[in-house]
């Protein structure tokens, strides 16, 4: 462990290198081209593979090449990049492929502009692809997160055989923070995922075993619905185990401030403003966004909370959707958001939730 | 202790790398956290700048934030009025060689000095943000002075080894003025 101060966009590169990444494809965009100015330099150096594809639809399916011989791969774009990706994304998850997928967001719909913003909550959580498969969605809200959750990622990405999706921002690429940069996992550890990968599922030689063919759909030996029921007992499962949140000054909360991401940083900021006024407010935090923590709005004691202000980066919001599933009702929702490059700002939220306290 | 500076000027000023020059440094000292983030029009030398810094014993809440407890305005010119910058305990910064005054800002502390002037008298006429760093340094004692000039060194000098004495001069001359303005308040 070291600690360094990073940019965003380097950090997350580091980390995916250092979690033994050895294959990344992408192409250019806003605000993350950093992210593959920093692996082209470094991944030759590791052996591994640095891919500026012609275009969003071959690089990811480039990632789809690299994961199915079972190497630990990994793409980046931003918004509008995959709205491009979004078919493979699909083929992915049908074929069950563990690669990381990171979306440094900018302004939407369509091309939208290079601002940061939370614009694209419903394409990582709900629309990521055609029929309805789903991935595990991580929204960290600081660079040291950020790193973690790429280790993590990867991890997951391998225990559940699925692609991981990273939900960050613009603001997360190119902001640069103090963090803990944790140890490269070892060549030999590297090599010893892939020989792993080779002996339970992914292609190369055959060395005795029966030939093996990775595809989704109808093509995976499987009838559709058979394969759609076996995805989702894996959906259920993360459902299960993959729940994480965070609570803030929650215990005598009155009133209830709810962000994820970059966002939950000025949520944050306001309620320690409105605390020092003495007012009795905390926050909920998703730290991933599939699965949604339903359970932590259920653990609000709605005998005390008489109010909750969501608050995110996109114009009309999203994230408000599931919190106003997540609440059913039992307190009334508010909704402050910005968008189009507007960062959020923690007096502004404050201001939102004094009047909503009024 | 959480402490949050916006840097405010115009492209080319170097408004980006002094912020950055002084996280690095704030990340030299244990316990010390730091974020930076920089706003900038496209790519054009005269656009917006704006630097956030927020340096903290504690984890950062907000790494950008509409008013801070520093603004250092690098000039009079910014596209954006520095006084939309201001709370009321905020120290403004001026860096011009106009005479402006600090109700033109509606600022209650108010520090004026024409840094071009300055790194034009230490023969570095391209050192005006090492003057600032100095002066911001000098006046606020927000991290130690010499360790932002070692950082100085490291983040300049690896490239041009040949710049750091005049580096050093703008600085320590901006930072004795610091200095002196807080001693004659």
């Amino acid at each position: 462990m070291e600690k360094v101060f990073m940019k965003g966009c380097e950090a997350v590169a580091e980390a995916a290198m250092r979690a033994g990444c050895r294959y990344y494809a992408g192409y250019p965009i806003t605000p993350q081209n950093q992210v593959p100015e920093y692996i082209s330099r470094k991944m030759p150096k590791l052996g591994g593979v640095f891919m500026q594809g012609e275009s969003e639809v071959a690089s990811i399916n480039m990632i789809y090449g690299a994961a199915v011989g079972g190497t630990r791969s990994m793409i980046t774009s931003s918004s509008c990049g995959l709205s491009l990706m979004s078919e493979t994304i699909g083929w992915l998850i049908s074929a069950e492929l563990p690669v990381v997928i990171a979306n440094f967001q900018r302004g939407g719909p369509g091309i939208g502009d290079i601002g940061p913003t939370q614009q694209d909550y419903f394409q990582a959580t709900k629309a990521h692809s055609n029929g309805g498969g789903r991935m595990l969605v991580m929204s960290p809200g600081s660079l040291q997160e950020a790193i973690d959750a790429v280790f993590e990622a990867f991890e997951k990405a391998n225990k559940y055989r699925t692609p991981v999706y990273i939900q960050l921002d613009g603001i997360s690429g190119g902001m640069m923070e103090s963090v803990m940069m944790p140890d490269a996992i070892s060549d030999e550890e590297v090599a010893a995922l892939k020989q792993k990968a080779k002996e339970e599922w992914a292609v190369g030689k055959m060395e005795g075993r029966e030939r093996r063919e990775i595809v989704g759909g109808a093509d995976s030996g499987l009838p559709l619905q058979t394969l759609n029921q076996k995805l989702e007992a894996k959906y259920l499962e993360m459902e299960k185990n993959e729940v994480k949140y965070e609570n803030y000054l929650m215990e005598d909360a009155e009133y209830v401030i709810t962000a994820y991401g970059i966002g939950s940083r000025f949520a944050r900021a306001a309620v320690n403003i409105l605390r020092e006024e003495g007012y009795k407010v905390g926050m909920i935090r998703p730290i991933n966004i599939y699965p949604f923590p339903f359970e932590a709005y259920d653990a609000i004691d709605y005998s005390k909370v008489k109010g909750i202000l969501s608050t995110e980066m996109s114009i009309p919001a999203q994230f408000i959707h599931d919190v106003q599933i997540a609440v059913k009702g039992r307190a009334p929702v508010y909704n402050y958001s910005t968008s189009g490059g507007v960062i959020l700002d923690a007096v502004e939220i404050a201001n939102h939730a004094r009047e909503m306290m009024k | 202790m959480e402490k949050t500076i916006i840097m405010t000027g115009i492209g080319g000023q170097g408004v980006k790398l002094a912020g950055e020059i002084l996280c690095y440094a704030a990340c030299k000292v244990d316990g010390l956290q730091a974020t930076n983030y920089a706003l900038y029009g496209r790519a054009k030398r005269g656009g917006m700048s704006d630097c956030f810094v927020a340096i903290s014993d504690k984890t950062i809440t907000a790494p950008v934030f509409a008013k801070a407890d520093i603004v250092v305005a690098f000039t009079t010119e910014t596209p954006e009025n520095p006084a939309n910058k201001l709370r009321e305990d905020t120290i403004l910064f001026m860096n011009t060689p106009n005479d402006v005054k600090a109700e033109d800002y509606g600022a209650n502390k108010f520090v004026l000095f024409d840094g071009q002037g300055m790194a034009d008298e230490v023969q570095n006429p391209k050192g005006e943000n090492m003057v600032i760093l100095g002066i911001l340094v000098g006046y606020t004692n927000i991290l130690p002075e010499e360790l932002v000039l070692e950082t100085i060194f490291e983040k300049l000098g690896a490239r041009h080894p040949e710049f750091n004495e005049l580096n050093e001069k703008a600085y320590r001359y901006g930072l004795e003025k610091g200095k002196a303005m807080l001693a004659a308040e």
